[in-house]
């Protein structure tokens, strides 16, 4: 008895993940997943707005990046970018073509930058403003996908030539086309609502909420690496002073002492002729 | 034994020497302390001096006393100068008259048995009886019996208690004239006629008595008696003149050769031939001396003396240069008053202007070119200091230390080299000369003791200052050790006194880099610990993230069971109804089985971080197991090093003892008044009684530091020098740790488990749609970095091909033998200067020992002789026996000691400046003007010190790490970057990427310039 019913709750646990699966069928799944890739996106690029992003070349085996279209490559070797996205499993990508290919910040000339974090001689005060305004830009954006995609929502048909001007409180206007996956105005029903209404509130909020807990995390990691940045300043400052002051003292004083130390070995054998020296 | 420097102990009036003057062992605290010694103690304790200094005005020509009356021989005192010692004439002066007198007797010494009376006879001739008086024949006579000294010798053998004195001479001299010892003979014979004229007989007509001794007619009239008749005389008429033979202080007698008579002048010196048949067996001698008063801040030198001197037994003549003086030639006494002579013979010459002995080298300037506007250190005062100058310090820099720091001067090393001329080592000056009795004509300035010494001296400052040990390290702050570091934090107390300065020399920063290891007991093993601390490795922890199922046995299992149920409702009641797919979902049964047995398959990983780490502790246990292994051996080396050091304590005292011994000798023993022997003649009977003899030498061996090797037993001894020694240096300046720089990597597993995604049984009424996607590959195998890891290289310790030794203890410390060799020399050493000191002592006590004030400065009582019925007390013209209380000195130099006794007072003039020695000549040390303190060669092993060397790693390879991330990341995916072997991970291969993802690592540290003054803020 007592076997049948974990083998029931075996099974009633293995059916959750199935659940999931099959709302990647909807029509809200399928946005709920372009808002996924989106906002991740931001995201990435937030990060590489604080930590940098180098040129394919330079990365380590095992780096991943994400194309254009949001795909995850991976260096297994030297030069050698693969990815197993559907339509991709064969291609191999070179450094540069994956220079080329990467995703970025469209306001942005290239991807390569040099992070917040790594600028030297600074102090984490002084990278506190950048710091800042990364999130903002970065608050910004998320907010601009969620715009976008409630706007997306009502549209239907092809995306060719639209282009959305998204307007959000507080942050320059951006003009983005629409998000396909989320173009739930196709399933218009005849009486020009929506058929599944239930796909449109799930569309609708997810962004938003989503949106909000990203948010709150990247702003408490962000805490935490500038707590951390900040300490590690502070002790390369001390060291660089001490440093400098071995430096500086090095030969003026370590140079005598040095002489003097072979000096004080033969002074104990210099002859010595009063009396007190036979002791 | 005389050793002159520039300044004489002091002495005072109570002739017992002061202390050596001393400074304050303490280093002084301030300036004020050095002037204070230097302008007020030190002058003070010059005034205080009695004696010394120095007056080259004065000549000391005629400044030696020449000697009269008494026998011995007399020098040109400037004719060997470097010496120290006159030039000795050889010939022997005997003083005539009349200031020697003195007794002779003709009769022979030890004429038969003491104890038998009836022995004590000699033969002499007689007449016959017969014929002319010419005819003799031998009878035998009485004949007094005495040994050598005469004086106390009676009747029948019988010897008189001592002490001898000149009353008992006298006695001796009446004892033997008395008419017991002469005989009767006849002078004239005639022959008895009878009436015919023939000769019927002899008669003797005139008779007389004759000495026994000397067979000599008694010529003055007595009553002879019948002269046939030998025994009627009646000779107490002659026994006065008899008497009056034995007067020394009466005129001589012209004729008479009596048995014993009073001698005068030459007439004493009986040696062969010379006033033959008399041998002198007492003398008196008038002496007196006489010189150039020296001219001293005092001016009360008493220039001139006399002397009485009596000498007793039979005269010997004979060379002390040559001949070993015995106990029984010390025949001699001397009564001089030199009770005046403590107080009398004070006086200094200069001590300050003019030196006499200057330093040719002159003053050292180190830095000529000083100027007080412009230089701030000031270099010329001494050879190792540098003086801040004020008025540069305070205009130009502010009086801020610091940077008046920074523009350092360079100490170099001087203090070994005090002179103007760097390219020499020793001194020019070379002191005047110390001398002794030893020095003859023959042998030029040799002086066989002081060089003896000399030599001495210099062996025993090598021999006792053992090898030292030595280990430099490198600074605290410049290789990354910890510079609170218990062996690098010396002298925790300071010493007395607030010190500002000792606050930075606490600060073990600055703390002087070199530990000696004879200092402290445990130095060694606080190295040792230092470099086990210190090879400690640091550690970084490199991520290796991989992907591995996550695999509960229970879930597995109930698939596994789901599949079961299934198929065995597929099968029916019976289980053998075939369904479509069912080797499939056999097999898959069989797969999911597996799964449920390897999945726990993963805790193993939890054991790849232990031991990769226990591999690297065991490889530093190499490392630490290899120090400890060389501590080890060199501590219990340094152990025996210790306890060996102990026995050369011992030793050490007794060496201090002895010159201890030698400075009393020089400051007390030979110098009972402020003198000044220089130029005087040996007295080499003063060195007969204690200067050891070589082998097969005869006579007095003045050459007996020739000794053929240093193991002889004859002669003076010498100390078998070990060769060869070095000091060692341990030199691990190079050291290097590069545990601050490249840290030990260690790789830490980080798996990601992700759940698998196992097929389901479909419904009871369904069948499998395709049985392709039933297949399960195999279970990915537990991936190990561990194997791996063990072919990596390890940190290792390198030691270069000079390693360090152990210290040999055989160099270091003498062996067994050795130090035998060595108390023997110090125990023969020690006998040889005692005795001098005992034979000098003798001499001068000798002169002194009958005056009151002198008894009572050295707390000695009444000289008194001993004998049978007690101690006697005596005369100071008596001689208790020969070399016994006073009665020490030898006949034929009694010249040379007078003159001795005469010195001149100890002012050094113009000549003594003469008697120097040569300038010393590297690499030697000749002891015959020098003693020196030798330092022994340096040995440095090994520079290279050792190094933890971890294994290099070329820029292009890859490193260790990535080989290892790139082995587990192809674990999972396979180069095209799939789902390697296809394990069924929920996931896509794409949502696995995240995983390997190693967050990339900045630098922050600026460029490193040479000379970087851009500020951080």
């Amino acid at each position: 008895m007592k076997r049948i019913l974990l083998i029931l709750i075996g099974i009633a646990l293995l059916l959750q993940p199935a659940l999931v699966r099959a709302a990647a069928q909807t029509p809200s799944g399928a946005c709920l997943q372009a808002v996924n890739k989106e906002l991740s996106r931001e995201q990435r690029i937030y990060r590489t707005m604080l930590f940098g992003f180098t040129k394919a070349a330079d990365a380590p085996l095992g780096d991943r990046r994400y194309d254009k279209e949001g795909n995850a490559w991976i260096k297994m070797r030297k030069n050698s970018w693969r990815s197993q996205t559907k339509g991709f499993g064969g291609a191999t990508w070179s450094d540069a073509q994956m220079d080329l290919m990467v995703e970025r910040d469209f306001m942005a000339a290239t991807p390569v930058r040099r992070g917040i974090f790594e600028t030297k001689k600074a102090l984490t005060s002084e990278l506190i403003p950048p710091l800042l305004q990364s999130f903002r830009a970065f608050r910004c954006r998320v907010e601009a996908v969620c715009k976008a995609v409630s706007l997306s929502i009502p549209q239907s048909g092809s995306t060719e030539g639209k282009i959305l001007k998204v307007e959000t409180p507080g942050c320059m206007d951006f003009a983005m086309s629409p998000v396909e996956a989320c173009m739930l105005g196709a399933e218009k029903d005849a009486d020009g609502t929506f058929a599944h209404k239930g796909d449109e509130a799930v569309a609708r909020t997810y962004c938003t909420h989503v949106g909000q807990q990203l948010l709150e995390r990247e702003s408490d990691v962000l805490k935490l690496a500038v707590s951390y940045d900040a300490a590690y300043r502070s002790l390369l400052q001390f060291a660089g002073h001490f440093d400098l002051f071995l430096e500086e003292f090095r030969t003026s004083i370590s140079t005598p002492i040095r002489q003097a130390v072979s000096l004080l070995g033969q002074l104990q054998q210099i002859p010595c002729f009063i009396s007190q020296c036979d002791e | 034994m005389l050793i002159c420097s520039g300044f004489l102990a002091a002495l005072g009036a109570s002739a017992v020497h002061a202390e050596h003057f001393s400074i304050s062992k303490n280093p002084p605290a301030s300036f004020e302390e050095i002037k204070k010694v230097v302008t007020e103690d030190i002058p003070k304790d010059l005034k205080k001096a009695q004696c010394g200094g120095w007056d080259t005005d004065q000549s000391v020509v005629g400044k030696i006393p020449v000697v009269t009356g008494v026998p011995g021989r007399d020098a040109d005192p400037l004719g060997n100068i470097r010496s120290g010692m006159a030039k000795r004439n050889d010939n022997f002066i005997f003083p005539d008259e009349p200031t020697t007198k003195g007794l002779a007797t003709a009769c022979q010494p030890n004429v038969g048995n003491k104890d038998d009376p009836a022995s004590q006879t000699i033969k002499v001739l007689q007449w016959t009886g017969f014929g002319p008086a010419e005819n003799k024949r031998e009878i035998e006579v009485p004949h007094p019996y005495f040994e050598d000294p005469p004086c106390v010798w009676r009747a029948g053998g019988e010897k008189l208690q001592p002490p001898l004195n000149e009353a008992k001479c006298r006695e001796f001299c009446e004892f033997v004239n008395s008419p017991l010892f002469t005989f009767w003979d006849c002078r004239v014979s005639a022959p008895i006629l009878d009436d015919a004229g023939n000769v019927v007989g002899t008669q003797c007509i005139q008779d007389g008595q004759k000495y026994t001794c000397t067979q000599d007619w008694i010529d003055l009239p007595f009553d002879g008696g019948d002269p046939n008749n030998s025994v009627d005389a009646n000779l107490a008429g002659i026994i006065p003149q008899l008497k009056q033979f034995c007067d020394p202080n009466a005129p001589h007698p012209a004729a008479g050769l009596s048995n014993a008579r009073s001698c005068r002048g030459e007439a004493c010196r009986t040696v062969e031939g010379n006033n033959a048949p008399y041998m002198s067996y007492y003398r008196s001698y008038e002496a007196s001396y006489r010189r150039d008063p020296v001219i001293t801040d005092k001016n009360t030198d008493i220039a001139s003396n006399n002397a009485q001197v009596a000498c007793y037994g039979l005269y010997r003549e004979f060379d002390p240069k040559t001949k070993v003086m015995e106990k029984e030639d010390q025949r001699c006494v001397i009564q001089m008053d030199v009770s005046q002579y403590p107080k009398s013979q004070q006086g200094k010459g200069d001590t300050k202007s003019d030196l006499a002995d200057p330093d040719p080298s002159g003053p050292i300037l180190r830095d000529p070119t000083f100027k007080e506007s412009e230089d701030l250190w000031y270099q010329n005062l001494g050879g190792g200091m540098s003086f801040l100058n004020d008025k540069v310090f305070s205009e130009e820099f502010a009086k801020d230390l610091s940077t008046a720091l920074l523009t350092a001067d360079e100490a170099k090393q001087r203090a070994a080299q005090p002179f103007v001329d760097p390219k020499k080592t020793v001194a020019d000056a070379a002191l005047v000369r110390a001398f002794d009795d030893t020095v003859s004509n023959e042998r030029g300035d040799k002086r066989t003791v002081t060089e003896w010494w000399q030599r001495l001296e210099t062996d025993a400052n090598r021999i006792f200052t053992r090898p030292v040990v030595r280990l430099f390290l490198p600074p605290a702050w410049s290789f990354g050790i910890d510079a609170l570091d218990p062996i690098l934090v010396q002298n925790a107390n300071s010493p007395e006194g607030s010190d500002p300065a000792a606050v930075i020399r606490s600060d073990p920063r600055m703390l002087s880099i070199e530990a000696q290891l004879n200092a402290k007991e445990d130095t060694l093993g606080q190295v040792a610990k230092l470099l086990e601390r210190n090879l400690l490795f640091t550690t970084q922890e490199e991520i290796i993230p991989f992907v591995y199922p996550l695999g509960s046995v229970t879930e597995f299992r109930a698939v596994k069971q789901a599949w079961i149920t299934w198929r065995a409702i597929q099968k029916g009641a019976d289980g053998s109804a075939p369904f479509p797919g069912e080797d499939e979902v056999n097999a898959l049964i069989e797969k999911l089985e597996q799964y449920a047995i390897q999945a726990e398959g993963v805790r193993t990983l939890r054991a790849e971080l232990p031991r990769y780490i226990g591999q690297l502790t065991a490889r530093q246990q190499e490392i630490a197991a290899e120090i400890a292994a060389w501590e080890e051996k060199n501590l219990t080396a340094y152990r025996d090093y210790l306890v060996g050091l102990k026995q050369m304590d011992e030793l050490r005292s007794t060496w201090r003892t002895l010159q201890q011994k030698y400075i009393d000798f020089h400051d007390k023993t030979n110098m009972p008044w402020c003198k000044n022997d220089r130029f005087t003649t040996s007295i080499y009977s003063l060195v007969s009684l204690w200067l050891p003899q070589r082998e097969g030498q005869q006579g007095l061996d003045l050459d007996s530091d020739d000794v053929g090797s240093c193991e002889a037993q004859d002669g003076l001894p010498r100390f078998c020098v070990p060769e060869n020694e070095k000091d060692l240096v341990f030199d691990f300046t190079h050291m290097e740790f590069t545990r601050a720089k490249t840290p030990v990597k260690i790789p830490v597993l980080k798996p990601t488990l992700v759940r698998l995604q196992l097929p389901l049984p479909p419904g009871h009424t369904e069948t499998i749609q395709d049985p392709k996607a039933l297949e399960l590959p195999d279970f990915p195998p537990v991936p190990s970095i561990f194997a791996a890891l063990s072919q990596q290289p390890f940190p290792q310790i390198k030691k270069p091909i000079n390693a360090p030794d152990i210290i040999e203890v055989n160099r270091l410390l003498p062996s067994e033998p050795r130090m035998e060799q060595w108390k023997d020399v110090l125990t023969r050493a020690t006998t040889v200067i005692t005795n001098m000191n005992e034979a000098y002592k003798q001499f001068w006590d000798s002169i002194q020992m009958f005056d009151p004030a002198w008894r009572e400065r050295e707390k000695m009582p009444e000289p008194t002789c001993d004998t049978e019925d007690g101690p006697v007390p005596m005369q100071p013209l008596d001689c208790c026996g020969f070399g016994k209380v006073h009665c020490v000195h030898p006949e034929p130099d009694l010249l040379e000691r007078i003159k001795r006794i005469g010195d001149r007072p100890a002012v050094l003039v113009k000549e003594d400046f003469q008697a120097r020695g040569d300038p010393r000549k590297l690499p030697e040390c000749d002891p015959k003007d020098h003693v020196c303190q030798t330092v022994l060669p340096e040995e440095r092993s090994q520079v290279q010190g050792w190094q933890v060397q971890m294994p290099k790693e070329s820029p292009d390879a890859e490193t260790m790490i990535e080989k290892l991330r790139t082995n587990l990341r192809e674990q999972t995916l396979t180069p095209a970057a799939e789902i390697r072997g296809n394990i069924p991970y929920e996931e896509s291969a794409t949502e696995l990427y995240p995983v390997f993802d190693v967050p990339r690592a900045f630098d922050l540290r600026p460029p490193v310039k040479s000379s970087s003054s851009s500020s951080t803020q």
